[in-house]
């Protein structure tokens, strides 16, 4: 039944297929008309130029499209290098301070080791004296173990 | 109507038909009818018609070795009309600040089909009006219900064969014919 009306629905009837019948006639007597000359020999020699034209079309716009690319390539590098340009300023402006900071530093050791306080004076000196006693008491040992290495040492005189 | 190669072509092997297609100029004359009439009938435009049927011969021509025999030549050579169609009507779109014709069917010259010799005069020209209102509402359906429409009342291909030709199932066939004449049915004022 649904079969049935499907075909129905499919198929014209009536007046319209008399309709689309008269259409393919007319189609169809134009088609024999226009095609009832043989083809002659280079009858695929438009359609093989416009072909070929297309394809230098399609090339033409390739090319023009890898000109443009090349055309802006410089401008998309220098904007790519400009990003980098602060980093440089900044390596190179880090010398400056470097040596700025440095002659502070030279500049506070020696404002620092100047003014000693006076109560600190005697600590200043026994660190002084410390440091002497080491460096003394260094060489004191050192002369020590000398005098006792040659104490030690048989002496050739006995 | 008899120089157009029939539909139904005889049962041959692959090995036939590729070897069918070898010979170019015969494949040429045995469908150049077929696909002219195809493509004249979804363009409604000679000239276009036949440029198409040549760039359609060429491409057959350029790929007749990957041929492979599944469908018959005719099938193929409809299938590369199918894609020659779309193909124009896309770039057409994309030209759409060229002015196109507002009615094409008009290029097509129908005043010497005589639909029955016995028929009268009045008789005549109301058929050629019917048969400029069937194309121009063909002219306006959709691509794929044109294609449909086309094959199966024109190409007088069975469902299946049109279902192969377009890449479409069998059901969506029968939606867009259905459509399709209804539309026709409904603009070209015939009454089924």
């Amino acid at each position: 039944m649904n079969t049935q009306f499907e075909q129905n629905s499919l198929e014209p009837t009536g007046e319209l297929a008399n309709t689309i019948r008269a259409f393919r006639s007319a189609v169809t007597h134009i088609a024999s008309r226009e095609t009832a000359r043989p083809v002659s020999a280079d009858w695929l020699a438009p359609a093989r130029r416009r072909r070929r034209r297309a394809r230098q079309t399609m090339m033409l716009a390739w090319a023009c499209a890898a000109l443009l690319f090349l055309a802006t390539l410089p401008f998309s590098l220098s904007s790519h290098s400009a990003a980098p340009q602060p980093v440089i300023t900044a390596a190179t402006a880090h010398a400056p301070v470097h040596e700025a900071d440095n002659a502070l530093l030279e500049q506070v050791d020696t404002d620092v080791s100047e003014t000693v306080p006076s109560p600190l004076k005697p600590l200043a000196e026994l660190a002084s004296w410390n440091s002497d006693s080491t460096s003394t008491s260094a060489s004191n040992s050192a002369s020590r173990s000398s005098s006792n290495g040659s104490a030690l040492a048989p002496t050739e005189n006995h | 109507m008899e120089n157009i190669a029939s539909t139904e072509l005889p049962l041959i092997s692959q090995e036939q038909l590729v070897l069918e297609l070898a010979d170019f100029d015969e494949v040429v004359r045995l469908y150049r009818s077929r696909i002219f009439r195809f493509l004249m009938a979804s363009l409604g435009d000679r000239d276009l018609a036949e440029s198409l049927t040549q760039d359609c011969f060429l491409r057959a021509y350029n790929a007749r070795h990957q041929f492979r025999g599944d469908a018959s030549i005719s099938t193929w050579l409809t299938r590369i009309a199918l894609n020659l169609v779309r193909d124009h009507l896309r770039s057409r779109r994309m030209r759409f600040w060229q002015k196109t014709r507002d009615s094409a069917i008009d290029m097509v010259d129908i005043s010497d089909w005589v639909p029955d010799p016995a028929a009268t005069a009045e008789t005549v020209m109301l058929q050629r009006e019917q048969v400029k209102q069937v194309w121009n509402v063909v002219g306006e359906l959709s691509r794929q219900q044109r294609n449909v429409f086309i094959l199966r009342f024109v190409e007088e291909m069975e469902l299946a064969e049109i279902a192969e030709t377009t890449g479409m199932n069998t059901s969506t066939v029968k939606s867009h014919l259905y459509r399709a004449l209804r539309i026709v049915r409904e603009r070209a004022g015939g009454q089924s």
